[in-house]
């Protein structure tokens, strides 16, 4: 079956590449211009329909990544299960305040390899 | 003059390298020594205590600048006002009390209360150095964060492009050469590369403003011609985000001497930020003459700007909304404020919140430049 993965970025190009990418190793991908959509879309979704990971921007209008994984943290069981990772550009997580330590970081600009290699492993 | 003298005392140190325990024991000293010719004459002369005291100390802060100097001669004035302080009797607690002593404790209560309201006001300059400090270093610090994400973001865009395109090609998948894919990459390569250049552009500016270094090669132009052709070279990028493209109204032949690239970049600026802020909404471009100046105003009906932002957003990294809520450096309007000042000119704006902004470039028309 399989896997779906959420992509939200603000940046067009950018969710737009990321779905070829990870589209290309047969994941089936919904983008998302804003986290907050992007939440309120998942409570609507049964379990089996949830996706298995959410990849998701640092820096974004609206709502951006931080406040996401909050949101996600402060939901429902179901939701604070799924895996998420977060793209910044500030080379390591460290670097920002009140990263979340359950989150896993992908460093902008990220690798081929890097990215399908995090997407495999939180989604088997 | 007033400043010249506070400034010697409040920032000007002559010894920086000189060990602590020196730039306190002498003042210490100096005082102490002070005091003894004090005790030794006054017997002879009478206690006129400030006469020998002042000299030496005064001498000491001017000699060791503002820390220990000043040190030295708060605590003389403190020690000289307790010590002539009237005793009931009708002598002061450490002898007998003359004309010389009352002056001499009205004098150095005097001076301990101007040391005391010059403290009290260097903390405060002190305290408002400090907050512009680190309101200076808060927007360093988002600057570097927002120029760190704006560069990378392309640049990622561009990373796994190619390398997409590089495992196809590997794997002799045939789909990557097709020519909706190949368009793709085309435009996507050449819409991050135009991103990454101005980006890349707008801090060379920063860079050659902040070494003086941003020229301006002016020579007459008819300002009418020159935002006329910008706004018809912007129609598509204005038709991305809009129905209709602005036009420029009728407008008289009038000579700015001007640097076209520059003006031109600054009027590109307020069109693209109209775009970005204007929620949609039709935006216009006007051309006003009145007497020697000539005014360009760049017209939205978006968020607006609060009357507290209408200064701030033309300093450096500043801007009217939060870093993340628009993407860009924050430093357009920075780098345009300075390219139309360097034209003689002005870029100013009215708003209110919600009801659009109004960016007015103005310029001196030729021959009136004064």
């Amino acid at each position: 079956m399989t896997k779906l993965v959420y992509v939200i970025d603000d940046d067009q190009d950018m969710r737009e590449v990321l779905s070829y990418a990870l589209e290309a190793d047969g994941y089936q991908v919904e983008a998302y211009e804003n986290a907050l959509k992007a939440f309120e879309s998942l409570e609507h979704l049964s379990e089996k329909q949830l996706p298995s990971l959410i990849l998701v921007d640092y820096l974004m209008p609206d709502m951006d990544g931080v406040s996401f994984v909050k949101l996600m943290k402060g939901s429902t069981d179901l939701l604070k299960k799924i895996p998420l990772v977060m793209s910044t550009a500030m080379g390591k997580k460290d670097f920002i305040q009140g990263f979340p330590d359950d989150v896993i970081h992908l460093s902008k600009p990220m690798d081929l390899d890097e990215l399908l290699s995090v997407t495999r492993n939180y989604c088997s | 003059m007033k400043q010249t003298f506070d400034n010697h005392f409040l920032s000007y140190q002559r010894f920086y390298n000189i060990p602590v325990v020196f730039k306190y024991l002498i003042p210490t000293l100096v005082i102490l020594f002070g005091m003894a010719l004090h005790v030794a004459f006054s017997e002879v002369v009478g206690p006129s205590r400030f006469l020998f005291i002042y000299p030496l100390v005064f001498l000491c802060a001017w000699f060791f600048g503002s820390g220990p100097g000043f040190y030295s001669l708060t605590i003389s004035s403190i020690l000289m006002t307790i010590f002539s302080i009237p005793h009931p009797e009708g002598r002061t607690y450490i002898g007998t009390q003359d004309f010389f002593t009352v002056l001499s404790f009205i004098f150095n209560l005097g001076f301990v209360i101007w040391i005391i309201s010059r403290g009290s006001r260097h903390s405060r300059l002190l305290v408002e150095n400090q907050k512009n400090l680190s309101e200076a270093l808060f927007y360093r610090d988002e600057f570097l964060s927002i120029a760190s994400h704006e560069l990378k973001t392309p640049l990622t865009s561009l990373k796994l492009q190619s390398q997409m395109f590089k495992r196809g090609v590997l794997k002799n998948d045939p789909d990557i050469y097709s020519k909706d894919k190949i368009d793709r990459i085309i435009d996507q390569t050449d819409r991050q590369v135009s991103r990454l250049t101005r980006l890349v552009d707008d801090m060379l500016d920063i860079s050659r403003i902040r070494t003086g270094k941003l020229s301006i090669t002016s020579e007459p132009n008819n300002i009418c011609e020159v935002v006329g052709q910008l706004t018809q070279r912007m129609r598509p990028q204005i038709l991305e985000h809009l129905d209709i493209a602005p036009e420029l109204p009728y407008c008289e032949r009038t000579m700015v001497n001007c640097d076209r690239a520059r003006i031109e970049q600054v009027i590109a600026n307020l069109v693209s930020n109209a775009l970005k802020y204007g929620q949609h909404k039709p935006i216009s471009i006007k051309i006003e003459k009145e007497s020697n100046r000539v005014r360009i105003l760049v017209i939205d009906q978006g968020m607006g700007i609060a009357p507290e932002n209408h200064k701030s957003i033309f300093n450096r990294f500043q801007r009217a909304v939060p870093a993340s809520e628009i993407c860009g450096l924050g430093l357009g309007l920075y780098i345009g404020r300075l390219i139309v000042e360097a034209h003689k000119g002005s870029l100013t704006v009215k708003s209110e919140l919600g009801l659009g902004s109004t960016f007015i470039v103005t310029l001196p028309v030729l021959g009136s430049e004064k």
